[in-house]
């Protein structure tokens, strides 16, 4: 037998095979809709990025981002000024006046 | 449908139209489930897995580059999703031989008996391929898929895919030729009767 004729059988041979099992349309509809009645869950990154050029998300994401670096920054300026000097009292003065006292004793 | 009437389909279905998946299904449900029914050989594991391949179109169709073949990209999800589901079910690839015979819809009781026995040969030929083989064959000839497409598919170079094609057909016409169904099929069904 040529590869043609195989080629040809073969083909046929599929065709009757499947046609024969194939699910009603009815069976279609039902998958189609129990497929697409699942919620969205994209991992993809053009699902990510298409996400993120929302017009609510381009203005609010960039003044979020931009007041949290302000934040950051003034934060850390302010914290070794005031924090570190003006709210903790340094031991050291206490240490001193009670060493007189230590000292006589013994 | 042409190209663009399918890419607009596609755009649709990328937007979350669902009635535009379900016209997307309609021009490829039978090569789906085909391919799926014919690598699995059993009714009920081929609508599992063509449903849970939907699943996974319509969820990443997003994704879905409009330049590349959608054909090729549901047939690849589906092919991985009848790999999973022989590996979850632990199933070994059933060959063709072994599985139940249709009955055929053919009226005259000599016609019948002469087509199941083509039939009959071609699937014990069939049988006999290996997995790789019988998908290549599967993939070309009822699925329609051409060589680089078939890559795409499975996985493989198209030198690979070309050389099983072209083995699984030799190995085909071998084993009929051998069982005297190449050329005499029909007739000895004839000088039975």
């Amino acid at each position: 037998m040529d590869e043609q004729k195989i080629e040809r059988e073969l083909k046929s041979f599929f065709a009757d095979e499947v046609k024969e099992v194939e699910p009603p349309l009815q069976w279609w509809a039902n998958a189609v809709s129990q497929a697409t009645a699942l919620v969205r869950v994209s991992t993809s990154w053009e699902h990510i990025t298409g996400m993120f050029s929302k017009p609510i998300l381009r203005v609010a994401l960039p003044v979020a981002l931009v007041l949290v670096v302000i934040g950051t920054l003034w934060g850390m300026g302010y914290c070794p000024d005031f924090k570190l000097t003006r709210l903790l009292p340094s031991p050291q003065p206490q240490f001193l006046r009670q060493l007189p006292k230590q000292l006589h004793h013994l | 449908m042409n190209e663009s009437q399918e890419a607009a389909l596609i755009r649709r279905c990328q937007a979350g139209d669902k009635e535009a998946f379900g016209m997307l299904v309609e021009q490829y449900h039978s090569m789906l489930f085909g391919t799926a029914y014919l690598m699995m050989r059993d009714r009920g594991l081929a609508e599992d897995a063509v449903q849970e391949a939907l699943i996974q179109i319509w969820k990443h169709i997003p994704s879905f580059r409009l330049k590349s073949s959608i054909k090729t990209w549901m047939v690849r999800i589906l092919i991985n999703e009848i790999k999973q589901e022989f590996r979850k079910k632990n199933l070994p690839l059933v060959s063709l031989e072994e599985a139940p015979d249709v009955p055929s819809e053919c009226d005259e009781a000599e016609t019948v008996l002469i087509h199941n026995e083509e039939r009959q040969g071609l699937r014990q030929a069939m049988g006999k391929l290996s997995s790789e083989h019988r998908e290549a064959i599967i993939l070309r000839y009822f699925s329609g898929l051409s060589v680089p497409q078939i890559a795409v598919v499975t996985g493989q170079p198209e030198g690979t895919v070309k050389s099983r094609l072209s083995r699984a057909l030799e190995r085909l016409n071998e084993t009929l030729n051998r069982d005297g169904m190449a050329e005499g099929g029909s007739n000895n069904g004839r000088t039975k009767n």
